[in-house]
Parts: structure tokens; sequence; C-alpha cells
């Protein structure tokens, strides 16, 4: 039983990951219509800025220093390469985020190395923490709870701010908000930064938890496009409940039968996909967008 | 911004399109298309389906660039402007497919209009005293209303701006006859309130009826500019180019 809990609260966390990188996906694919293969690197960048800041200047400047080198990054990339191709088919933009996600892999190796690494957090927050039947790591509860306030800043700021209703807006008629005014481009260019300052802050704090190499953007990517994918495309609340169940498949899988555990998401994935095509939150509409 | 109630004189030129030609890809869709909008008139442009009445809007709003002609909002140059600039400076066109945001509730639809204008137009206030079905609806997302109530609110979000140039894209098309009456009277004060407007419509009863002036046009070409009463009165031009 202290088993099938551990592997409970071990899904929650992993999912939250994936939660939390699969918002920025959907948003920025909501918004821009953009299939950003290069949203694993916002991981790995962030994952990596924030163990060269720990490992030097301390862990709590590196939950800074990540999401504001990775959104500059994300501006940058934006401005310089992304923006040719929001208009373009779908396969030109895999293929451009495909070979931007390849360049940051091969960068990073250059810079870091193959080999794996990890920072330790200070020792305050190295402690476990007792809960009914089972003892489980402070900081990954600590975790779970940044990664659920994050998603509620998230959520506030796309529900109740003004760049969030042209967000919403944009998510579903670009054309509308520019005949009405709207500054499309520069709503784009922030939740762009916004997603991928989400998944560097992310990348930053996991790194304790889950050790990191240069393939590390890859290997969160996928399954994060899963959850999109089976939550629904462009829906916050779709990443949000597609995130936590793929999260607890996996890791509810890998206790009774680890080799199964990464089959199990994509077998959900094609189960949604032939039962309700739009996600399990989506909108059809999105989809003949 | 309140309406005054009588309509300016249209003493200037507020909209000049200037022998514009737009293509879709290779297809030559408006040829030397020229037409003109005093302040505070209402004109109509006529046509049957697929002759370029929407296109013409969409070229003056900046949805579609044409390749060659002048488009000039009093005075200043639109072509090579983004959708945004345009619609900055006060062109507002209401699609003909209303285009509401069916992800918002009413409310939200409007406070967009209001977020993204350049200069306030009118008040909340001055807008449900005008569409006071809008009020009732403003929880209800943009998919929960009915066609009349969704061309209202479009209607609404354009008026909610500093709207120098009215567009209304076929505004009473696939709705009920009573609604049709209802979007009628909308028109009515929207000209009453001095608001220079451009009226495309199939519906030429409902489009004379409000016009000082129209344009006929026909396989993309400007084929008669004329008061209502000649429109009325000339039985072959209505069979020629509109087939009434």
């Amino acid at each position: 039983m202290e088993a099938f809990f551990q592997a409970l609260l071990g899904g929650l966390v992993l999912g939250l990951i994936y939660v939390a990188i699969a918002v920025g996906l959907t948003i920025i694919f909501g918004t821009l219509r953009l299939v950003n293969f290069a949203h694993g690197a916002f991981y790995a960048i962030g994952a990596y800025v924030g163990l060269v800041i720990a490992q030097h200047i301390g862990v709590g400047w590196a939950f800074i220093a990540a999401p504001i080198a990775v959104a500059l990054f994300a501006v940058v990339l934006d401005r310089v390469v992304l923006r040719s191709f929001y208009d373009k088919e779908p396969t030109a933009q895999l293929l451009v985020t495909f070979g931007i996600a390849l360049v940051v892999e091969e960068t990073l190796r250059l810079i870091f190395g193959a080999t794996t690494q990890q920072y330790k957090m200070p020792e305050a927050l190295q402690g476990s923490v007792t809960l009914g039947p089972i003892t489980y790591p402070a900081y990954r509860l600590l975790f779970a709870a940044g990664v659920i306030v994050m998603l509620a800043l998230v959520w506030l700021f796309i529900e109740r701010t003004t760049y969030g209703l042209i967000v919403r807006a944009g998510i579903r008629d670009r054309i509308m908000v520019q005949l009405l005014g709207g500054n499309i481009r520069q709503a784009s260019t922030i939740v762009f930064a916004l997603g991928a300052a989400i998944a560097g802050l992310v990348g930053a704090a996991a790194t304790p938890i889950y050790s990191i190499d240069p393939a590390t953007g890859f290997a969160f990517l996928v399954p994060s496009f899963v959850v999109v994918v089976v939550g629904g495309l462009g829906s916050f609340w779709g990443a949000v409940l597609g995130g936590l169940l793929i999260g607890e498949l996996q890791s509810l899988t890998n206790l009774v039968y680890a080799p199964g555990s990464s089959v199990i998401i994509y077998l959900c994935m094609a189960l949604v996909l032939l039962l309700r095509p739009q996600g399990l939150l989506g909108e059809s509409e999105v989809i003949r967008q | 911004m309140n309406a005054p109630t009588t309509a300016p004189a249209a003493t200037q030129t507020r909209l000049r399109v200037d022998t514009i030609n737009t293509y879709y890809g290779d297809s030559h869709v408006l040829r030397d298309v020229s037409l003109h909008i005093g302040a505070g008139e209402t004109v109509a442009l006529l046509g049957r389906n697929g002759v370029g009445k929407t296109t013409t809007l969409k070229s003056i709003v900046g949805w579609l660039k044409p390749r060659t002609g002048s488009i000039t909002l009093d005075g200043e140059e639109l072509i090579g402007r983004d959708m945004m600039t345009i619609a900055r400076k006060g062109v507002s066109l209401v699609p003909e497919e209303r285009r509401i945001f069916t992800n918002l509730t009413v409310a939200e639809n409007l406070k967009l209009a209001q977020v993204t204008a350049r200069k306030p137009g009118w008040t909340l206030d001055h807008v449900y005293e005008k569409f006071p079905r809008l009020r009732e609806r403003l929880t209800h997302k943009g998919d929960e209303i009915s066609g009349g109530e969704k061309q209202m609110l479009a209607i609404a979000r354009a008026l909610l701006q500093d709207v120098k140039v009215l567009l209304l894209d076929e505004p009473t098309e696939g709705l009920a006859p009573l609604i049709v009456r209802e979007v009628e009277n909308v028109i009515r004060e929207i000209k009453s309130a001095g608001i220079t407007t451009l009226l495309v419509e199939q519906n030429l009863y409902s489009a004379l009826a409000v016009a000082d002036r129209c344009y006929i046009i026909d396989q993309g070409e400007i084929k008669f500019e004329g008061t209502p009463a000649q429109v009325r009165t000339d039985e072959d031009l209505r069979r020629r180019y509109l087939h009434v």
C-alpha cells in the first residue's frame, strides 16, 4: 500500500512537470498556431542555467535566472526565426522547431558534456515529510506546491488580465482580434516568452529530482505533446487534466509493470484520439482552425 | 462618445477607394474599383453573390492587399498598413460571419473591443441602451446567443471603438424577418448618429431604405453609382446586375 501511495505522489510530481510544459505548448499553439518542437529545449536550457547558477551562486537565484534567461532566448528565437513560420504549414513549423531543438541539444552537449548532472538542494530542503503511512521527500512536495501556485498565476494571467483576454480571443480568431485593433503580435510574444519561462523555471526546479543530460528536453517534450493531445489543443484545463492523467498513468504502470510505463501513455493517446479527437477538454472548433 | 441626434452633412470625403486591383492568388477579383464615402454618409455596395463586395471590404481593412490603387482615410493612405493599424485609425469591419469569440462571454467580447480601441467610442451604457438584449446576455458565451444577438454584439463591438468608418458586411444575412427589422433599426440608429457607413447587402430593399447613395458591383467592377431612387426605378439595372 505504501508503494502505491509513493507511486501516486510520484505521478503527481511527474504529472505537474508535464502540465507545466504542456500549458506553455498549448497556449503557444492556441495563440500562434505554432507546433513548437523546440519547447523541450526551453526546459533543458532552464535546467542547465539553473544547474550553473545553483552551483555557483545559489539555488534561490537559479529559480530567478532560469525563467528570465529562457524567456529572453525565446523572444530572440521568436523574432529572428519563428515569426516567419507562423503562417506556414505545420510540417515546416515542425521541421524548423525540431531543428532548433537539435541545435540546442548539441550545443548543451558541447558545453556541458553528455553525462547526467544534478544539483543538490540546501540541507533545509533535503528532509522528508511523513504523510500517514508514507514518508516522502520534502522538496518534491514543495516542488508540487510551487508548480500548482505557478499554474494558478498563469491561469489568473489568462483569465483576469487584458493581455489574457487578447490571448484567449486570439486562440479563437486572430484575424478578428486584429480587426478590433488588438496587438496580436505583442500578445503572441508575451505568450511565447511566458510559455518558455514556465518550462525554464520547471526545468531548473526539477533538476534536483530528475537528473539532466542534453537530451532531457526531448525526454519531457514527447510526453508533454501527448498531454496536449489528450487534454485538447489550446485548452489550459485540458493540459492540467491531461498532464495529471499521463503522469499518474506512467507512475502507476511503472509500479505494476515497469516496461509498460512508456507505452501506456501512447495507448491512452490513441484511445482519446479514437473516442474524442479534440481531446478530453478540447473543442472541435480549434481542431478545424 | 455621445451620439449626435442628426447626421452631419456629407461635406468631405472620409474614405476614398481609388482604382484598386485585388487578387486571390492569380485570380483577378477587383478590377479598378473606385468609390468614395463622405463624412456622415451611408453608402450601400450592392451586387450578387461572389462579385467582389466582401473583397472590397477586406481590401479596405488590410485583410487583403490590393496590388495597385489607393485607399485613403481622411487623405491618409491605408494600403500597406496592417489590419491592427487600420482598425486603430477608425475603420471598423463587422464581418459577414460576425466572428464572435465563442469562447468568451458577451461581456468579455465587449470588453475586448474596449481594451483594443485606440480611443473609446460609445460607452457601455450607450451600447446597452441601443442593444438592451445584450445586457441580458452578458454572462452567456458567444456560442450561446442567437444569430440576431450575435449581429448586435458584432455591431456593438465596432461601436465601442472610435469609429470613423463602419463597414457592415451583409448584416441581415441569415436572420429571421423580425430580427432583420431590428437590425435595420440599428443601422438607422447608426446613420442618425452620424457614423460614416459602407453597407454591403444582398437584401436590396433593406439597403435602399437606409442608404444615401449606392454603388453596384459586378464581376469585380463598379457598374453603377447613383441614388437609391435611381435603383428603385431602373428595372433594367436591377435585372442586369442584381437579378431582381
